[in-house]
């Protein structure tokens, strides 16, 4: 079963070069999938189209199924829950709690239900303190982290995060990761796509998508998009830490049959 | 062109139910040419702190100096034009900072504001354009209709444009890609080399390492630790403190030093380092 499929997408904003031109991309349901590429290369833009926030030109999207179209595009929004790379777009509530409370209320989640979930994720995220406050009056990251537990108090069918942890530090990354993950294990359905920089992410996800120039230029398992390291430079991207560490030690006639820290580690000391 | 931070002390709101105290005394001093990073756990004033080095925040309490200028609570110091001249500040979100109808316009504010024809700039913008890695076709098109790594680099070309000797930038590399982020830090050191001073506020441990002279570590809104960054990151109770990681090649590094391999750690700040260190002490292994 196919969460999002995607057939010959052409998109344009405005008179203006194409984004997209002809693209296919098929996204297995459950399939925590992170998206990789340049700066303007239209990730945002494909999250905007896979959620309906922006039309599509030619060619088709359907999700969960069901092509959208204008007439089905509320219920589809409603089983995607979409982190915006601003999170200052996303808020609409005066306090943090009204505002995960507003998505709560579009689901018809009822009223004595309510509190206990907006605290469930707002402590999730470690924003449980935060509840009474303005979200306009938060630093980076506790935005982030409000916007996150907003999203995921709703789960929806499809989680999209368009570099969602972006102003997090590497340990606040992999909290929310963990939250995530362990969303997933309840919700055994739950798709997730990630959009982001951050290449030590892409580790652990079941697959990685390269976007590039509009079209996808790598797809398939970390381990096989990783060994791509002169592609993925040319596309201005990198390669996490450990391929790093062991191409390096390779080229130095240290062979690793491993990416595993711990291994390599003891292999180093023998 | 120092900076330097007397006592500090910034409430948010004050006398409101939201009030927040989110500078709790700090005191600090960066040198003329130092190139220092600010490091620190989500909320914890990164943001706050750095707003106060061009006067966009005044303390509650204490003072800071920049140079000649002295920032005091309550009334904006002398000059502050001149002073937002010297330290030009970079903004978390770039959003916050974009607001003409051009890229072109955007770029060419600060200088224009100080007096250069729009004639005069235009070389200087194209130029700054090309090392920030956007495609001159921009330069009419509307900030708001670029990619967010897009508006990153205006924002990031329009304060260099100013061209201020102290660079204040609050995670400038936040929404680039991988090449553009080392790029844009790259050109942040050459312009440290020729002279400037740079406050860089950032989540990215590695950049740290292998970019700053010295890092300030925030926690709760005071500061822990003020250190060349391999002392920091070698200490972990002091990162167990502040909730922070150490970058993966310390971390890898520790556990080689761990398992009995002599490695010179002063020397370590890349995966090249680190390789090129383990090559020359293995069979020290005990
Ligand atoms: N509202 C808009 N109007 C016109 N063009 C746009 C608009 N938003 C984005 N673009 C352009 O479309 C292209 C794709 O942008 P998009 O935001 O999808 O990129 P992205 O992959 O998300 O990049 P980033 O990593 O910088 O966020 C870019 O060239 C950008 O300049
Ligand atoms: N405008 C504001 N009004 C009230 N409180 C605020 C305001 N801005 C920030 N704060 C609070 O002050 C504290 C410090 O915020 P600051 O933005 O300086 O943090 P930061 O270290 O930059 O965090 P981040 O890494 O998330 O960007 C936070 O607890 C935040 O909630
Ligand atoms: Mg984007
Ligand atoms: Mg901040």
């Amino acid at each position: 079963m196919r969460a999002i499929e995607i057939k010959n997408l052409t998109f344009s904003y405005d008179k203006q070069e194409k984004v997209f031109n002809n693209l296919s991309l098929d996204i297995e349901k459950g399939k925590y999938c992170v998206v990789l590429g340049r700066n303007g290369s239209g990730k945002s833009t494909l999250a905007k189209l896979i959620t309906g926030l922006l039309t599509i030109q030619e060619g088709q999207i359907k999700v969960d199924g069901i092509e959208i179209n204008e007439k089905n595009i509320y219920d589809i929004r409603n089983r995607i829950g979409i982190v915006f790379q601003n999170p200052d777009n996303q808020f609409i509530g005066a306090t943090v709690r009204d505002d995960i409370a507003f998505g709560l209320e579009n689901h018809l989640v009822a009223q004595d239900k309510m509190d206990q979930i907006i605290n469930e994720y707002a402590q999730k995220v470690g924003m449980d303190k935060y509840l009474d406050k303005e979200p306009s009056n938060l630093s980076g990251g506790q935005k982030q982290r409000v916007a996150i537990a907003g999203v995921l108090a709703m789960t929806p069918d499809i989680v999209i995060f368009d570099e969602a942890t972006s102003m997090l530090d590497p340990k606040g990354k992999k909290e929310i990761k963990e939250v995530i993950l362990k969303m997933r294990e309840l919700f055994k359905d739950m798709t997730i796509l990630s959009i982001t920089h951050d290449v030590e992410e892409a580790l652990l996800a079941d697959e990685v998508i390269v976007v590039d120039n509009g079209e996808i230029a790598i797809q398939g398992t970390p381990e096989e998009v990783f060994i791509k390291d002169d592609l993925l430079k040319k596309l201005s991207l990198d390669i996490p830490f450990v391929y790093k560490f062991k191409n390096l030690l390779g080229k130095n006639g240290i062979e690793m049959d491993t990416i595993d820290i711990e291994k390599m580690v003891k292999k180093l000391c023998q | 062109m120092s900076i330097k931070f007397h006592d500090v002390f910034y409430t948010y709101l004050p006398k409101s139910p939201y009030e927040h105290t989110a500078l709790k005394g700090v005191s600090f001093e960066i040198k003329d040419g130092e190139f220092v990073g600010i490091i620190g756990h989500t909320g914890s004033g990164k943001s706050t702190l750095v707003q106060h080095i061009n006067a966009l925040l005044l303390p509650s309490s204490g003072e800071i100096e920049v140079d000649d200028f002295l920032i005091a609570p309550d009334t904006k110091p002398k000059g502050v034009k001149n002073l937002r001249k010297k330290a030009g500040l970079v903004f978390q979100f770039p959003e916050y900072q974009l607001f003409e109808e051009t890229v072109f316009k955007d770029i060419a504010f600060g200088p224009k504001n100080f007096g250069v024809t729009e004639q005069e700039i235009r070389p200087n913008v194209e130029e700054l354009m090309k090392l920030l890695g956007l495609d001159l076709n921009y330069l009419d098109k509307s900030p708001f209709e670029l990619s967010g790594g897009q508006k990153r680099r205006v924002a990031i070309a329009g304060i260099l444009a100013i061209n201020p000797s102290i660079l204040v930038l609050d995670e400038p590399t936040a929404g680039l890609d991988p090449q553009g982020a080392v790029d844009t830090l790259d050109l942040f050191k050459k312009l440290n080399k020729e002279g400037k001073t740079i406050v860089l506020v950032t989540h990215e441990m590695d950049y740290v390492l292998q970019y700053c002279d010295k890092v300030i570590v925030l926690k709760d809104g005071a500061i822990e630790a003020f250190d060349e960054p391999i002392n920091i990151f070698m200490n972990r109770r002091l990162l167990e403190r502040v909730g922070i990681e150490a970058p993966l090649v310390i971390k890898i590094m520790q556990q080689l030093i761990d398992s009995g391999m002599k490695l010179n750690y002063g020397k370590i700040r890349d995966v090249s380092s680190l390789v090129e260190q383990i090559i020359k002490s293995r069979g020290d292994c005990k």
